[in-house]
């Protein structure tokens, strides 16, 4: 049942050997008192105790090589097909070592291989050496040490001899401790073979009959351990066949115990009570040997897990199975798990609210974004809101808005409102982010396409409130470009209470934008924009009051008149603003009204007048005050 | 995803294999139906060749006909991207790509003595497989006096045939057996290494110290870079039993299972590193219960089950702050619990389905502590588990994938221990995708109780020549310990 060393297992043998070889030309080759004797035993020893520690080394000894299960080891080596040699001379088969080898007894054992290998045979052998040299954890199996002087099982070695004939030989010696058993006392061959003089010996064979009685049939070896157990007259049973089976497994031994048990008219664990078992190995079977605590039924495992049925549920084709794994490994390697995982820390954080948490939320927040997780950034949000009077999170949650808060942020999740301007929780984080929000959503619409400035509108007209400072500013100070971009959204607004930002654009630098600022305030509805435009035909800028004055008219504005006329009486006729006057002229011909009248008169009926522009207007005057006259239907006055 | 190996065609755990079974179980079936029939196709396009090639001369229109109707089966055969063709005879039995083709082993029974006669096991077809390599071959089959696989060669080679390659099984199996010696071993280092690191993890967290994520990035990409190369070495692993570390082992089994699993639904490489790294962890808050509660033998009080159900939310807890690739492992934390319908736990606030990983998950946890044996609780058998399984159907589990997770495990999963019918007990060591109730066995213990000496690799989808019907089957499948047996990895 041993498995086949891999390679690093093959490399690692080699090594010890090499070690090995090492010490022991060193402990040939130099004095007792030398440091390298010193070294190289230490460094062997080291060496072993690294690799035995799992459990004893196994070499075959083959003529001029070392074997390990099967496999030779150090081939090509010089050193170590020089050691194997040595040990071969010494009729050594097999080299163990086991855990736990000491320096000294690698010094003992290297100087009974440092010696005449016919003084070793002679002084009885080389194991006999390393017994009386007191090593323990290194032994040595001879080749030949038994054979022949005896039979049965003393005839065979059983650290070495094949697996099967061992265990040919164990059903006879159970039937002998049986027979013996009758005659008064048992004989207990197999504990008399084990009797080995060093414990490793005694180990390997141990467990090498315990690996032969699993090859014989059940019935036969259900009835050896039937016999083992069976007790002479001095209450003494077959101690070697019982310390064989203690060295099964547990599951193997508990199978066993289980079968022998009836037999007995015992329960198994009161059998397993017999046995000397290690204690690792007693609470293991004992486990197994207990009863479960609950039935497969209880727990809710079926009887008959129904094969058949189940090849053929897994034998039928079902697309939809198909379709849906197709769907989830899709959603899978598509959808960012940044929403989900900013749910689940909402949760957690729901769960337990400290610092901690708010601060995993805040981190979560920003691949939550990205990855346009809007519905679960509104929780989030929901979830600060919840906890904002909590004083000790306060500056947790600060932290998170201020995240929010970030241009950076905000630039992303505003570009995601020009695509899906419906997006709630980018909404949300907009608002939440306050005038920082404000200002990046317009600087968004601005910047962005007129298709995305439409798609955008109805974002901006939810947060008017919010957007309005901003608006303010840009109309007054921003860019040109910007400012009319501000402009032209306020009107589509269609909204009266813009008329106060746009009024601001009359202030702007570029005359492009006070003009459309003039266009706007006239397009807005309400006699605010009329009194606005009124008040700007005294703009400060010609082009923006001569731009009032021709809106009034352009729009009919009839409200304005009154100013209009203010505006042309209040400049004298000698003041030289030609063009506004002109340009009210124009916008009363077109609005006609009668209250024009009395100053068309006067402009009409300067007599001296001098110059071309002057005349220009008198002309003008009079053309608007015969159409004025005309939709009156009254004669005009000489 | 990953390239196509023709040394490892032969085997079921090739890369081809994980092709196969990288398509959802459900669409599997109608894939190896067709590749079944071409296989039987050609099968007798071979058998008819040699036939009419026994029968009339080389010129003879039959004769002509039926190299190229052979001709024409290879290529049916060879799919987009497959560059050669496999037939195998294995214990007299006919395999085709790894499709066992029982009436075909009786029906062209001299087909295949002629092979084996000249002790030829396996013949190789490359795409190149023309006019030539078909009479040729089909000649060679029909000279009494080539009796050994090397004066077949050279008669091939003489006859200018360079797309057919014959092969000894020894020959593929000594190479095969090297190779799944090494993944073996490969993928033992990374499991040993994944228990220590998992043990790592689990003191820092208890500590209250954060842990180092590198290593266990480094872990996943190894069982993955395994489980391309040798999908049954790795899963083997999940054999390995370990009385003292049920949590560590569980964690890296269930990571190898989602992997697996992972690939099977064909899950790209960065979203299985995700899984695998979410597999790890995703029970982490288990280190905040009480041990006491958590091995308790009795059932639960209502308030220990709270406790033990505390461990998603502070698994997730644990991990909401670690700086991970993602934040899957978190999630899958809180979710594997949360089953299909919704009715687990964490209660969430707004309910929303399993995220993929979680769901995959729930169903390798749940496998996984079945069939593994601890202080308190028995394991189930594999097959009684996948029963458990099918009925939480709908329930606990997705339904689809849950059918997934059985078509990669197979009805009888690796490592299962089954009685056959001839009595004897064995393991099974690799699923045959083409039939999940006739998998490749090793006996072990024999009609009689006597353990082997050396385990005898059985595939149960032989065919006995005289009764036509399969040599064995299994009879059931039954607890390893109650057969005395240990260690089932050792026999993967």
């Amino acid at each position: 049942m041993e498995s086949r060393p891999g390679k690093s297992a093959q490399t690692h043998a080699e090594e010890i050997l090499r070690l090995l070889a090492s010490a022991a030309n060193a402990v040939r080759l130099y004095p007792e008192s030398s440091p390298l004797r010193e070294t190289a035993v230490e460094h062997f020893t080291e060496a072993s105790a690294a690799l035995t520690s799992q459990g004893p080394l196994r070499f075959g000894i083959d003529r001029n090589r070392f074997i390990i299960e099967d496999t030779p080891v150090g081939e090509g080596s010089p050193q170590i097909a020089a050691l194997a040699e040595a040990l071969h001379t010494l009729q050594v088969g097999q080299l163990i070592i086991a855990p736990g080898l000491t320096a000294d007894e690698v010094k003992a054992f290297l100087q009974i291989l440092s010696m005449e290998a016919r003084a070793v045979r002679a002084s009885g052998g080389a194991r006999d050496a390393l017994v009386g040299a007191g090593i323990r954890n290194l032994t040595i199996v001879e080749v030949n040490l038994r054979a022949s002087a005896e039979t049965g099982i003393m005839g065979i070695d059983l650290t070495a001899a094949p697996i099967d004939e061992i265990a040919a030989k164990l059903p006879e010696l159970a039937h002998n401790w049986l027979t013996t058993l009758k005659e008064g006392s048992g004989t207990d061959d197999l504990a008399a073979a084990m009797d080995q003089p060093d414990a490793v010996a005694r180990d390997l064979a141990a467990e090498r009959i315990s690996e032969a009685m699993l090859r014989l049939d059940e019935s036969t070896r259900v009835s050896i351990v039937t016999a083992a157990m069976q007790a002479d007259p001095s209450g003494k049973r077959m101690d070697g066949m019982l310390q064989v089976i203690s060295r099964m497994t547990p599951s193997a031994l508990a199978r066993l115990l289980k079968l022998v048990a009836p037999r007995f008219g015992q329960e198994p664990s009161e059998l397993a009570g017999k046995i000397e078992i290690p204690p690792e190995v007693a609470q293991e079977l004992q486990v197994l040997l207990t009863p479960p605590a609950q039935t497969d039924e209880q727990r809710g495992v079926p009887a008959d897990p129904g094969i058949e049925e189940m090849a053929q549920d897994m034998a039928e084709a079902h697309e939809q199975d198909s379709e849906r794994i197709e769907q989830l490994v899709s959603a899978a390697r598509k959808t960012s798990p940044a929403g989900r995982a900013l749910t689940t820390t909402v949760d957690i954080t729901r769960m337990r609210p400290n610092d901690e948490s708010f601060k995993a939320l805040g981190e979560a927040i920003p691949p939550a974004i990205r990855a346009s997780a809007f519905r679960e950034i509104e929780e989030a949000i929901a979830l600060l809101h919840d906890f904002a009077s909590d004083s000790k999170l306060a500056p947790a949650i600060t932290q998170i808005r201020s995240r929010l808060a970030d241009p950076d942020v905000l630039a992303d999740v505003c570009r995601v409102l020009v695509d899906s301007p419906e997006e709630e929780g980018a909404i949300a984080i907009v608002l939440a982010a306050g005038h920082v929000g404000a200002e990046v959503l317009m600087a968004t619409y601005v910047n962005t396409t007129e298709a995305g400035r439409v798609a955008l509108q109805p974002v901006v007209v939810r947060l008017s409130e919010s957007i309005g400072p901003v608006a303010s500013r840009i109309v007054q100070t921003g860019d040109p470009q910007a400012a009319e971009a501000v402009i032209r959204l306020l009107l589509s607004l269609q909204d009266k209470r813009v008329l106060s930002t746009v009024a601001q654009a009359l202030e702007h630098s570029d005359t492009t934008v006070r003009s459309l600022a003039v266009t706007v305030i006239a397009e807005l509805p309400g006699p605010e924009s009329t009194q606005l435009l009124s008040k700007t035909l005294s703009h400060w800028d010609p082009e923006t009051h001569r731009l009032a004055a021709r809106e009034i008219g352009r729009l009919g504005i009839r409200d304005a008149v009154p100013a209009l006329l203010k505006t042309l009486e209040g400049m004298g006729a000698y003041e030289g603003n030609h063009e506004l006057k002109k340009e009210i002229l124009k916008s009363l011909e077109i609005l006609r009204p009668a209250q024009a009248v009395p100053v068309l008169n006067r402009m009409a009926n300067h007599r001296f007048v001098i110059g071309k522009q002057r005349r220009e207007l008198r002309s003008l005057a009079r053309r608007v005050l015969a159409s004025i006259r005309a939709e009156m239907n009254v004669t005009p006055e000489r | 995803m990953t390239e196509i190996n023709r040394d490892d065609d032969e085997r079921l755990e090739s890369p081809l294999e994980i092709a196969a079974i990288t398509q959802p179980a459900t669409r599997e079936p109608s894939a190896t139906a067709k590749r079944l029939e071409a296989a039987r196709e050609l099968a007798r396009t071979l058998a008819v060749a040699q036939n009419n090639a026994s029968l009339y001369p080389s010129t003879h229109p039959l004769v002509v006909a039926s190299m190229d109707e052979l001709v024409g089966a290879v290529s049916t055969i060879l799919a987009p991207g497959c560059e050669e063709v496999m037939l195998n005879i294995y214990k007299g039995t006919l395999f085709i790509e790894n499709h066992v083709l029982p009436e075909e082993s009786i029906t062209h029974r001299k087909l295949i003595e002629d092979l084996l006669a000249r002790g030829i096991s396996a013949l190789t077809m490359s795409e190149s497989f023309g006019s030539q390599d078909a009479s040729a071959l089909v000649s060679l089959l029909n000279k009494s006096e080539i009796r050994d696989i090397d004066s077949a060669r050279e008669y091939l080679d003489q006859h200018g045939s360079h797309g057919v390659i014959l092969a000894e099984t020894t020959e593929l199996d000594a190479a095969q057996e090297a190779r799944t010696r090494e993944h073996k071993a490969h993928g033992k280092e990374s499991y040993d290494s994944g228990v220590t690191l998992m043990r790592d993890v689990e003191t820092q967290v208890k500590l209250g110290r954060v842990f180092e994520v590198e290593p266990l990035q480094h872990l996943v990409s190894n069982l993955l870079d395994t489980l391309f190369k040798d999908p049954a070495a790795v899963l083997g692993l999940t054999a390995i039993r370990s009385h003292d570390h049920y949590t560590l082992n569980h964690s890296i089994n269930v990571c190898i299972l989602a992997l697996s699993l992972g690939i099977a639904l064909g899950l790209d490489a960065d979203s299985l590193k995700s899984l695998g790294l979410s597999a790890l962890l995703y029970d982490l808050g288990k280190v905040r219960i009480p041990e006491d509660i958590l091995n308790k033998e009795g059932p639960l009080t209502a308030d220990e089950w709270q406790i033990v159900k505390s461990h998603a939310a502070e698994g997730a807890d644990l991990l909401k702050r670690i700086q991970l690739v993602d934040q899957m492992p978190m999630i899958v934390a809180y979710e594997h619990h949360q089953r299909h319908d919704l009715q687990g736990y964490p209660e969430l606030a707004e309910p929303h389905e399993q995220h993929l990983f979680s769901k995959i998950v729930a169903l390798c946890d749940a496998y996984d502590a079945m069939t593994t044996s601890r202080p308190f609780r028995r394991e189930i058998r594999p097959d009684k588990a996948l029963a458990v399984l099918m009925q939480g159907r709908n329930k606990a589990y997705d339904p689809s994938i849950t059918k997934a997770l059985i078509a990669m495990l197979g009805i009888y999963p690796m490592s299962a221990v089954v009685k056959l019918t001839d009595g004897s007990v064995a393991v099974v060591f690799r699923v045959n995708h083409d039939d999940l109730l006739r998998p490749r066995v090793k006996t072990i213990v024999g009609a009689k109780g006597q353990w082997l000496a050396e385990p005898e690799v059985v595939d149960l989808r032989l065919i006995d020549p005289e009764t036509g019907g399969y040599a064995v089957s299994i009879d059931e499948c039954v607890p390893a310990a109650e057969y005395g047996i240990e260690d089932v990895w050792q026999y993967l």
